[in-house]
C-alpha cells in the first residue's frame, strides 16, 4: 500500500469515527445576510430582522467549536465580505486550528483582499458562476459587471496558489452554458462543481423553484453532456443524508440546525451553549437517528441506488421528513432510466 | 547543534484537531491530511512552539515510559520527517 492510500484510509477512519461518535468535525457558519448582489434565485431571503452576532460574540463559538473536536469552518452568507469584520474573525479562527472553506461571490475582492485571502490558506474559495456569457451571469445576479469582478478575482487568488472552485447551478436558461463554463474553469485553473438543485426561499417562498430543471431536462443534460451517473455503492444504499452527525449550521443571527437545508431549529447561541446543542437537542438526535427503515415508502424504492435524498427538501417541499422529495425522486429516475438504456446497449452489443 | 536545543513549532499552513488521541493535521497547502500515531498526537499537542525537544522529551518519558535516548531518537526522527512533510518548521 502507497503511503498515500495509507493516509487517505487513516483520514476516512478518523471521519468515520466523527459520524459514529458523533464529534461535531464541521460546521458551516452564515457569517451575514447582506449582500451586494441580487441573485434571482438566492434562498437566503428572510430571516434578515434580527442582529447579527458580533466578533466578541463569535470568538467564545469558535472556542467551543475546537473544544467539541471541530477542524472544518465553512463560511458563507449572504457575502461573507460584507462583514468590517470578516478577516478579524477568520483570523482568530485560524489561530484556533481550524481549516477554511470560504463561500463568496468575489465580487469584493481586490488585490488587497486577495493577498488577505491567500494568508488565511484557505482549503478553497468556492464562487458561483451562472454563465461565461457575461451578460447572462449578470443577469441572473441582477448586478450590472459582476461576471468581470468575479472572473477577475479567481484570477488574482489563482496568482496566490489559493485553490478556486467555480460552482454552477444549473437552471432552466444556463443549461446551455454548462461546456462553456467548465472550459472557463480550466482555463483559470478553478475546479469546477455543478448543481442542479435550486431550492426555496428560507422565508418558504417557492419562487425560485420556477427555475429548477424538470425530470426530463436533468435527463438530457447527463446524456448531452455524457456525465457519470451518480451510483451509491451497494454497502451505502443504506446511507441517508449526515446532517447533524459530524456537524452543524449556525446563522447570522445564531440560530443552530442540523443542516442549511434543513428547517429543524435547535436552538439560539445566545440563549444556550452549542455544547448542550450538540448533546441534548431531541431534534438533533432524531435528525441524526432517522435510518432507511424509517421511511415507510423510500425503504421499499427500486430507486435506491440512484437516490441522493435531502431530508431538508423532503420537510420543505413535500411536509414530510420522513417521507420522499419528490425532487430527488425525479433526479433518481432520470439517472435510473439512463443508466438501463445503457445497460441495454451493452447487452444489444451496440 | 544539540538537538535537544531545537523548538520545533507547528506550521502556520496546517490546521489540526485531536481526535479521540489522535491528531488529525491539514497541509493546507498542499490540500493533505495526516493522521498521527499515538505518540505522534502526543508531540503535536505539546508542541507549542516554546518547548525544545529536551523539554517534550521529558514528557514523553513520563507519559510512555520510554527511556531518555530512545525519546530523543523518536521525537527527532517525527520533528525531521514533519519538517520534510511541511508540518513543522524548527527554530
Amino acid at each position: 500500500m502507497r503511503e498515500a492510500d495509507k493516509g487517505r484510509d487513516q483520514y476516512l477512519r478518523i471521519y468515520r469515527k466523527t459520524m459514529d461518535n458523533s464529534i461535531c468535525f464541521l460546521a458551516h457558519w452564515e457569517l451575514t445576510y447582506k449582500c451586494n448582489l441580487g441573485c434571482r434565485h438566492c434562498y437566503a431571503a428572510g430571516r434578515k430582522d434580527g442582529k447579527e452576532f458580533s466578533y466578541e460574540e463569535a470568538r467564545p463559538i469558535i472556542d467551543e467549536l475546537r473544544d467539541m473536536g471541530c477542524l472544518y469552518l465553512i463560511f458563507s452568507g449572504g457575502e461573507i465580505l460584507m462583514r468590517d469584520d470578516f478577516f478579524d474573525i477568520a483570523s482568530y479562527a485560524r489561530g484556533q486550528g481550524f481549516a477554511l472553506r470560504l463561500m463568496t461571490n468575489a465580487t469584493l475582492i481586490d488585490e488587497a483582499v486577495s493577498e488577505k485571502i491567500a494568508s488565511l490558506y484557505p482549503l478553497a474559495v468556492e464562487t458561483s458562476i451562472y454563465a461565461a456569457d457575461k451578460d447572462l451571469h449578470d443577469a441572473i445576479t441582477s448586478s450590472a459587471g459582476s461576471f468581470d469582478k468575479t472572473i477577475k478575482a479567481a484570477r488574482l487568488l489563482k496568482e496566490r496558489n489559493v485553490r478556486v472552485i467555480f460552482k454552477f447551478l444549473i437552471m432552466n436558461d444556463n443549461i446551455g452554458e454548462f461546456r462553456a463554463v467548465r472550459s472557463l474553469a480550466g482555463e483559470i485553473g478553478a475546479d469546477f462543481v455543478f448543481d442542479f438543485c435550486v431550492v426555496g426561499k428560507n422565508d418558504g417562498s417557492k419562487a425560485p423553484l420556477r427555475y429548477r430543471l424538470d425530470k426530463e431536462k436533468i435527463k438530457d443534460f447527463f446524456i448531452s453532456n455524457d456525465l457519470p451517473l451518480g451510483k451509491k455503492e451497494a454497502d451505502d444504499e443504506d446511507l441517508l443524508c449526515i446532517a447533524g452527525l459530524n456537524n452543524i449550521f449556525i446563522t447570522p443571527h445564531l440560530d443552530v440546525y442540523p443542516c442549511i437545508g434543513l428547517d429543524v431549529k435547535l436552538g439560539n447561541l445566545r440563549e444556550g451553549s452549542l455544547k448542550d446543542i450538540w448533546r441534548s437537542s431531541e431534534e438533533l438526535n432524531f435528525v441524526r437517528n432517522i435510518n432507511l427503515p424509517d421511511l415507510p415508502k423510500c425503504k421499499s424504492c427500486g430507486l435506491a441506488q440512484f437516490c441522493f435524498r435531502c431530508s431538508g427538501i423532503a420537510l420543505s417541499e413535500d411536509n414530510d421528513i420522513l417521507g420522499p422529495s419528490n425532487f430527488d425522486c425525479s433526479v433518481a429516475a432520470a439517472v435510473s432510466e439512463i443508466a438501463a438504456e445503457k445497460e441495454e446497449l451493452i447487452n444489444n452489443g451496440k | 547543534m544539540d538537538m535537544k536545543t531545537r523548538i520545533p513549532a507547528r506550521s502556520g499552513k496546517t490546521a489540526s484537531r485531536v481526535i479521540d488521541g489522535e491528531a488529525v493535521i491539514v497541509l493546507l497547502d498542499k490540500q493533505e491530511t495526516i493522521v498521527l500515531s499515538d505518540v505522534g498526537s502526543r508531540i503535536w499537542e505539546i508542541m507549542d512552539g516554546k518547548k525544545d525537544i529536551g523539554e517534550i522529551s521529558g514528557a514523553i518519558i513520563s507519559e510512555f515510559d520510554a527511556t531518555h535516548e530512545e525519546a530523543l531518537k523518536d521525537i527527532t526522527e517525527f520533528v525531521e520527517d514533519m519538517v520534510q512533510r511541511g508540518a513543522v518548521e524548527v527554530k
